[in-house]
């Protein structure tokens, strides 16, 4: 089922087009990650979804309209920036709140504040929280009633180590179970691990969107420099397992099969009378992947 | 529960440990009273004689003395109140929240709406309660016939008047939204604003030759429940002299119309911007 249909979606602020005529679909089961760097309209997007920004033009539809928007987004649960909730009220109070609002029947919220470990703070009111309690506040909300859809905005952003592993760890058990998740990330390393899928953002448009394999190359690369680059290079070129070789400076930027070891290479130079004197291995950074995708764009 | 009745209890439970709320709804239950008894001890002390001693305490005229300083209340305490109910929830975000957990606008609206309706209705028993006891207690038994004179429309108009001053509030915060600068706007307005707005337009702010100048939203929801001014002159013994009022009926209907525009415009930012 198409969980979600986004179709010319436009928001302007002022001159600036923050999202521009976007379109993209989620079918149930993905875990589609919304990929982007800061500015590039990841938050504009689930802010229209979700009905907490009005767009200037397009259209989106939840469940393929079976429900009133208001309804639909009772079926799903979110988090956009950062967590909300009534400062004076106490976590049992506000997750009480949402149920209503989600007209899920009276339930304890035992197992889920136990998941997200604020069992001993429940009764404190909110405003006494810790950034990290609030957004475990927020990840139990989001988890209330077992929602089919979830929506999470930078889900690890603030977290410490320990709550960004936990974070992940939830996700990925909600897409053990089957369920639909549209994550906005600026983080390439976070939605490898998490997503199925990827849309690709760049100022507001939609750069590529797919099956994470087709879109995210998940080659390495390995950076080396000796005093022969030209021989270097040419030695290199009919090395199995390297794609591409690049030049900067005196450093070659070879672009590598996932199992070619750094090793390999250093052995194949030594064994040719060529010293290394730099060997490093790299996966690519979100703004080099950006430029690969820009540029594969541009020449198609 | 009726969708309404569902919305209203959700904005019992969002506020009704808010701060604000409580200390408010507090001042308003004590100070009640205590406008009524204070004007008693002013009397007293400049020594003021009424052609009926404390008359301002029995029935019929305690509704019109009572429900005046009601409106005294709800321009400082109540009105305040209407904007906090919102800005609270655009400061903190919560309005996101609620639109997200699937609160269609329309409904977060009506729920803030029934809110200030529900808690009129509350302000106006109490109003109802605290004239009927000072009545009991101050006027002798063979004038009880007296009660409902002159009340006219009067819980009716208290009502209107307690909502007009907390939608007026909620309309302020609707609309800019910030805390502080809702609430300045809120006390400006009905301090000055409207004054000067009157003064420009009309350069009569005695409303002394013409009479538009009484159909301001705050002049009419204040006109709702005046000060009994023809009452007061009569018991002093003074010669009445002119006091430019709006009619009950024309309080009323100004208001009303206020009420409408102020509840259109608000809707219509709320539902076409961004939260």
């Amino acid at each position: 089922m198409e969980v979600l249909h986004i179709e010319g979606l436009t928001k302007r602020y002022g001159h600036i087009k923050a999202i521009d005529s976007l379109s993209l679909t989620v079918q149930s089961g993905q875990v589609m990650g919304l990929l982007g760097p800061n500015g590039s309209g990841k938050t504009t997007t689930l802010g229209i979804i979700l009905d907490i920004l009005k767009a200037d033009a397009g259209r989106y539809v939840w469940f393929e309209g079976k429900y009133a928007q208001a309804e639909a987004r009772k079926r799903i649960g979110s988090i956009l920036e950062r967590p909300y909730f009534y400062p004076h009220l106490t976590a049992d109070e506000n997750l009480d709140i949402v149920r209503r609002i989600k007209d899920l029947p009276p339930m304890s919220f035992d197992e889920v504040l136990d998941t997200v470990g604020l069992l001993k703070r429940r009764h404190s009111p909110y405003r006494t929280y810790s950034l990290g309690m609030k957004q475990r506040l927020a990840v139990a909300s989001t988890l209330l009633g077992d929602p089919e859809v979830l929506i999470f905005d930078e889900p690890t952003n603030g977290l410490d180590p320990e709550g960004i592993i936990e974070m992940r760890e939830i996700i990925l058990n909600l897409r053990h179970r089957g369920k639909t998740v549209f994550l906005a990330s600026h983080i390439l390393d976070e939605v490898e691990k998490i997503c199925t899928h990827v849309t690709v953002l760049q100022r507001g448009k939609v750069l590529a969107s797919g099956p994470l394999g087709h879109i995210i190359t998940n080659n390495k690369f390995v950076i080396v420099s000796a005093s022969q680059p030209d021989e270097l290079q040419q030695l290199l070129q009919t090395m199995e397992g390297v794609l591409h070789i690049t030049r900067e400076g005196p450093k070659l930027i070879v672009e590598v099969r996932e199992d070619l070891r750094p090793e390999a290479i250093n052995r194949i130079a030594a064994q040719n009378g060529i010293w290394l004197s730099h060997l490093e291995e790299r996966r690519m950074s979100l703004e080099e992947e950006f430029l690969k995708l820009v540029k594969a764009q541009n020449t198609r | 529960m009726s969708s309404i009745g569902k919305y209203l209890y959700l904005e019992w439970l969002k506020f009704r440990r808010f701060r604000p709320f409580v200390v408010l709804s507090i001042a308003y239950v004590v100070l009640l009273p205590s406008m009524l008894f204070s004007f008693h001890s002013m009397v007293q002390f400049a020594k003021l004689r009424f052609r009926t001693p404390e008359a301002y305490f029995k029935f019929p005229h305690v509704w019109e003395y009572l429900a005046y300083g009601g409106s005294w209340l709800a321009f400082f305490l109540l009105g305040y109140l209407g904007v906090a109910l919102v800005t609270y929830e655009f400061q903190h975000r919560t309005v996101r929240q609620n639109i997200m957990a699937g609160l269609s606008r329309r409904d977060y609206y009506a729920a803030k709406l029934a809110f200030i309706t529900g808690y009129a209705l509350f302000a106006t028993a109490y109003f109802l309660l605290l004239g009927f006891i000072l009545g009991m207690i101050y006027t002798g038994p063979n004038e009880y016939h007296s009660f409902f004179q002159e009340m006219e429309s009067m819980p009716f108009r208290y009502f209107l008047m307690i909502f007009s001053y907390m939608l007026f509030g909620m309309f302020i915060g609707f609309i800019f939204r910030k805390s502080a600068l809702s609430v300045l706007i809120y006390f400006s307005y009905v301090f000055f604003i409207e004054k000067i707005f009157r003064w420009v337009v009309h350069r009569d702010i005695l409303y002394i030759q013409e009479k538009y100048n009484l159909y301001y939203p705050i002049n009419a929801m204040s006109d709702l429940t005046p000060l009994p001014f023809g009452h007061l002159m009569r018991e002093m013994s003074v010669p009445f002299t002119q006091y430019h009022a709006l009619s009950p009926t024309q309080a009323i209907v100004t208001s009303l119309l206020w009420a409408v525009l102020f509840i259109g415009v608000g809707y219509y930012r709320f539902v076409r911007s961004d939260l």
